[in-house]
This record gives C-alpha cells, structure tokens and sequence, in this order.
C-alpha cells in the first residue's frame, strides 16, 4: 500500500510546492495592503486556511473513527491517525498565528471568548487523542477506544465554526460567507482562494506521507515479528 | 495600528517552522521504519543460508 500511494504523495507534493510559491508571492507582495490593520492582516491568508485543513483533518479522523468501529479494518484506523496527526499541525498553527494577529490588532494576546476557547478545546481533544493512541498498550483497544475520542471529538468542530455566529466574541464575525456587509476586495479574495488551495494541497501532501509512513511501520513490526518467529522455530 | 511586520515575519515564521519540523520528523521515522525492513530483510537472508547448510 506504501507504494501504491508514492505517486500520488509525490504529485500532491509537486503541486503543494508550487501553488505555496504562488500563494506566498500574492500573500506577501501582490495583496493590497488592508485599510486599518496594515501588514498584519496578511497573517489572515494562512490563518484561515489552516483552520480549514484541520476541520477537514478532524473530519476525516471522524470517518476513519466510524469506519474502525463499524468495519474494522486498518486502513480507516491508519487515515484517522493520520488525519488526527496533521490536524493537530494545522489547528498548532491557528492557535499561535492567531494571537500574534489579535496583539497588534485587538491589543490583547488571548481572551476566553468562544471561538479561542472552543478552538483550543479542539486542539485539546486532539492532542489527548495521539496520546491515548500512544500510550495504550493493546492494538485493538487502542484502535477502538481512539474511534470513540475521534467521533466525540469531532462535535466540537460546529461549535468552534457558529461560535462567532451564535455568541457576541471578540473574535470578527466571517468575512466569507458572512451575510451583509462582510466580504472581502477581490485582490484579497482571489489571494485568500490560492492560499486556500495551496495550504489544503500541502495538508493533502502531508497526510498522504503520514499514511504511507503508518504503512511502512506495519509491513516492518510484520516482517520482524514473523522473522522472529522462524528465528525462535530453528533454535 | 499600521505595519505590525514584526507580527507579520513571527507569524509566517512559526508556520514554516511547524511544517518544517513536522516533515523532519516524518522523515526521521521513514527512516527509522526503512532501516527496520531492511535489518528484518537481512535477518531473513541469513536464515534461508543457514537452512541450506
């Protein structure tokens, strides 16, 4: 399965690599630069594409959790640990890209409001989730346990997406998709969209050498456990 | 509130930092799954020519 999955990784890579170039190109030059907050606004272009990846992340640990608990097979447990791995990247990214926009901005680092609340509870859950997967000793409780944090973990995703619709935050109403009066130039919307697709290709890249990785553990723990089996059979 | 590049450049940073570290360390374990295989390949080798024997 490893090399089943090389050349897609390797197209998904060439791709992430230079629509990246691309994206940071437009992000750091081609922008116009925004009225009130100045350069750092710029932070914006991969603030909110890296919380799409990690919702999308999170998403596919969800699938994979349910395909565990209902079929079974390693496969859907190796996509929800690898989805769950570059998720936490991804979601690592929006925690600390996000304080370092609201200091110049709001003036403040952090405040509990109920987006970075519930986003740092994602990022929580998540990371509780790899630690359970590595320190729980037995294969298949591990895998079946993890489903169950994977699918509970998930029912945070709305609340941190209507969070800033359903409560008065701190945190700005959407700019996309955000009713009267939000949007953005189309500069800034048309280099949002290229950082949208580069940094959900560059996820895409990641996740697929995260799954061939967990392929390759599997063959080697398999070859080396019944290689010392023979080994045990001869003496 | 103008400029903030310091921000800008700490933010941007960080990114390519996390991802840089996270491809390192997926590296690190290829390699490390990849030397495995290649120990239990040798291992098997070695088994097979002293069954001949």
């Amino acid at each position: 399965m490893s090399r089943k999955l090389a050349p897609w990784q390797a197209l998904a890579s060439l791709l992430a690599l230079v629509s990246v170039a691309a994206a940071l190109v437009l992000a750091l030059r081609w922008a116009p630069t925004e009225r009130t907050m100045g350069d750092v606004q710029r932070i914006f272009y991969f603030h909110v594409p890296s919380a799409w990846v990690a919702f999308l992340c999170f998403f596919l640990v969800f699938a994979g959790s349910v395909g565990t608990l209902v079929g079974g097979r390693r496969g859907w447990d190796i996509l929800a640990l690898s989805a769950a791995e570059v998720g936490v990247l991804f979601c690592t990214i929006v925690l600390v890209t996000g304080p370092i926009w609201a200091r110049p901005a709001w003036g403040i680092w952090w405040t509990w409001d109920a987006r970075l609340t519930s986003t740092l509870m994602l990022w929580l859950t998540y990371v509780a989730y790899l630690l359970l997967r590595h320190y729980a000793a037995d294969a298949r409780r591990r895998a079946t346990l993890a489903a169950v944090v994977g699918i509970l973990g998930f029912l945070d995703v709305p609340i941190v997406y209507f969070s800033i619709r359903w409560w008065r935050t701190q945190h700005p109403q959407p700019v996309i998709m955000g009713g009267k009066g939000s949007g953005l130039a189309p500069d800034m919307a048309l280099t949002f969209l290229v950082c949208l697709v580069a940094v959900t290709l560059l996820g895409a890249a990641l996740l697929l050498q995260r799954i061939r990785l967990e392929y390759l553990r599997d063959e080697a723990y398999a070859a080396d456990l019944a290689t010392s089996d023979l080994e045990a059979d001869r003496t | 509130m103008k400029s903030g590049m310091g921000y800008l450049l700490a933010a941007y940073l960080f990114i390519w930092v996390a991802l840089g570290s996270y491809l390192l360390s997926l590296g690190l374990r290829q390699r490390r799954a990849e030397t495995l295989l290649r120990e239990v390949r040798d291992r098997l080798v070695r088994l097979a020519g002293s069954a001949d024997t």
